[in-house]
């Protein structure tokens, strides 16, 4: 089971991601240049909130306080990410103002067709990305960071020559933990989009849900037990949960068309393609 | 190397010892000056206060930069580096193109003949492989000789590109393999601090070199250089007509730079804003690559100018040719190994986004900047702080939550 089950947890937790990648993010150097800024600022959140752990010596053994400390950095650096990002626009040759007019009237989210052309100092064409793809770009950053971190030593433990298992846990420990880090990403997308709207649209009401759901999600794994698999039901229904939920709140808040969204997802546009061939 | 140093800290011992010995009886004279006589006090008592100073201080700073072999490893590596880099700039300034292309093929055969033998066989041997020695000499020769060809006469870009990253990998696979854990950190350290000064000084040697392949209008050491655009063409120039001819004569690459002459000046704005230096440019002479662009005779420059304004033109519009030494290539790849060499995967994954994050920095700056730029100082900064960060506080933290399955 040893390298069989590195393969198919590591392909439950990243497989997502890295189609999400492949297909949305790598035919774009900028957007590729984001993904790279929002993981190192979510690593940033880490850093912080492990900071605190490490030197709040007497609660080191109660993880809530320190889950509870993470979550809070996580919500803050998420929205310091979305500030940094369109100050950093406006330094690189007024590029700020254009991108923001341009995030207030568009309204056709996730496409790349509504990219703003202009010339930053460099005296070569820029393109600024639409806030609600950046927002999206930048969740996949964060998710992939969450799960990539709480992922990546077990999958290295499990897949050693010979391992029967992580520490005399239940046979699904791992199962768990990929299902888990697979949620968050889609979590992660979900909370920044939703994040990044509220703020640039000021409905800062809807940074409840997100951070409510945050939280919610994040202390529902204290459930986890390594004697058996039942109880980690609960903290995956519900992230399921709350990332459907999310999804359709960003889908809602980034006035999307609910119902072509739906339809591409049954029939995406290259088989549709392919189909009128 | 580490035998000489111990020996070398043990006759540093000695002296030491005698410096203290030395130092002790000036002390015991101060005390009965003190009983005796105020006035001499006064008078001779700050002389023998800086008498003890000196003695102290050699030994404090023997003893500081001796008590760790590290420093010193690292320091005769530097040392190297600078050297290297020195005779370097000497041999381009007096215009000694065959001795420095002879250098760079020399080392480049050594890399991809031998380096490559010795790193097969111990792959071989990990993998517990069995595999004879003829079809080994065979495979190596024909991989070496592509790599010579590729790196130094004409090739597809990407096989280009290929074998200088597997050549600076292998650098910094002898470097993870053969070099103590601090010395490492201590190289790096030092490599940043040498490349920052190397660049960005007046008087810098790096930036001599830069400066003075801009006033020859030459593309400086296609070789030691990883390029996103075709690496051995040569820069035309439209501007200066003079030095045109020079360089036309001097190159004999005619061809490449008047077929150039359309696109040369953009290009080469952008080429001479934005080259990236590595920190070794000497250390490039260990990492030895070569694209010929002066010694190759018109042969080569005839027979590759086809393909080559082609490709030129096609990556005239989309790239502007950012040049990384490989050097760099090396020392950020020696940073991220030795942070994998621990066993801790969340370790490499942050040093490997606090690299890319000082990268995009540094280019950045290029951007705003539009001059040579030392590539080392930000990055290895971001990735020597998130290495000890992460190991240290971080991944006890992480590796608490996912004990527990919490996210």
């Amino acid at each position: 089971m040893t390298l069989l089950e590195f393969f198919g947890c590591s392909l439950i937790s990243f497989s997502p991601a890295l189609i999400m990648f492949i297909f949305t993010v790598a035919n774009n150097p900028l957007k590729i240049i984001i993904l790279t800024c929002s993981a190192f600022f979510w690593l940033l959140s880490l850093l912080l909130s492990s900071i605190v752990w490490f030197a709040v010596v007497p609660l080191r053994k109660q993880l809530v306080f320190s889950m509870v400390v993470s979550i809070l950095f996580q919500e803050a650096i998420r929205i310091a990410f979305y500030f940094f990002i369109n100050g950093g626009g406006g330094s690189s040759g007024g590029g700020g103002g254009a991108a923001a007019a341009s995030s207030a009237g568009g309204s056709e989210p996730l496409t790349d067709a509504d990219q703003v052309t202009l010339t930053a100092g460099t005296g070569r064409p820029v393109k600024i990305l639409h806030l609600h793809s950046l927002s999206y770009v930048c969740g996949l950053g964060f998710g992939f960071m969450a799960g990539a971190f709480s992922m990546v030593n077990l999958l290295a433990d499990i897949s050693g020559p010979g391992s029967v298992g992580l520490g005399g846990e239940h046979e699904g420990f791992l199962l768990v933990s990929s299902v888990l880090a697979l949620m968050f990403v889609f979590l992660n997308i979900c909370w920044t989009v939703v994040t990044f709207v509220c703020i640039e649209d000021r409905r800062l009401y809807f940074l409840a849900y997100v951070w409510g759901s945050h939280l919610l999600c994040s202390l529902l794994t204290l459930l986890n037990s390594s004697a058996s698999p039942l109880l980690s039901l609960v903290p995956i229904m519900v992230s399921l949960t709350c990332a459907l939920i999310g999804l359709l709140l960003s889908l809602h808040l980034v006035e999307a068309n609910l119902a072509g969204f739906f339809t591409s997802l049954v029939s995406p546009a290259w088989m549709l393609r392919v189909c009128r061939r | 190397m580490s035998d000489a140093a111990r020996a070398q800290s043990e006759a540093v011992n000695q002296q030491q010892q005698q410096s203290e010995a030395e130092g002790e009886q000036p002390r015991v004279e101060d005390v009965d000056d003190e009983e005796e006589d105020a006035d001499k006090l006064l008078l001779y008592g700050s002389k023998q206060i800086i008498r003890l100073f000196v003695p102290v201080s050699i030994c404090m700073l023997f003893v500081v930069s001796i008590i760790s072999t590290s420093i010193l490893n690292a320091l005769i590596i530097l040392g190297l580096v600078i050297v290297m880099t020195i005779v370097l700039i000497v041999l381009y300034k007096l215009r000694c193109y065959k001795v420095i292309q002879g250098w760079l093929y020399v080392t480049s055969v050594l890399i991809l003949f031998f380096f490559s033998l010795i790193f097969f066989g111990v792959l071989l041997s990990t993998l517990n492989l069995a595999f004879d020695y003829i079809t080994m000499a065979v495979c190596v020769w024909n991989f070496g000789l592509v790599g010579q060809v590729a790196i130094h006469w004409k090739g597809p870009l990407l096989l280009q590109q290929m074998y200088l990253i597997f050549i600076s990998a292998l650098m910094a696979l002898v470097f993870i393999k053969f070099l103590p854990e601090w010395t490492t950190w201590v190289l790096l350290v030092l490599i940043s601090i040498w490349d920052l000064v190397a660049v960005l000084c007046p008087k810098g040697p790096l930036r001599m070199l830069v400066e003075t392949a801009q006033e020859r209008n030459e593309s400086l050491f296609p070789s030691l250089i990883y390029s996103t655009t075709a690496a051995y063409m040569s820069v035309g120039t439209a501007e200066q007509p003079q030095q045109q001819q020079q360089q036309q004569q001097q190159q004999q690459d005619g061809n490449v730079s008047s077929d150039l002459d359309e696109s040369g000046s953009h290009q080469q704005q952008h080429q001479a804003a934005a080259q990236v230096l590595n920190g070794g440019g000497g250390d490039g002479g260990e990492a030895g690559v070569s694209g010929g662009h002066d010694g190759d005779g018109p042969d080569a420059a005839g027979a590759g100018s086809n393909g080559l304004r082609v490709r030129n033109k096609a990556f005239h519009d989309e790239s502007h040719g950012v040049k990384l030494g490989l050097g760099d290539f090396v020392f950020y790849s020696i940073l991220v190994g030795r942070a994998s060499s621990a066993g801790d995967w969340n370790t490499t994954l942050s040093c490997y986004f606090a690299i890319l994050i000082g990268l995009s920095l540094t280019l950045l700056l290029l951007a705003i900047g539009r001059r040579a730029l030392p590539a080392l100082p930000i990055s290895i900064t971001f990735g020597v702080i998130f290495y000890f960060l992460t190991s240290l506080i971080v991944s006890p933290f992480v590796d608490a939550l996912t004990a527990q399955q919490l996210v």
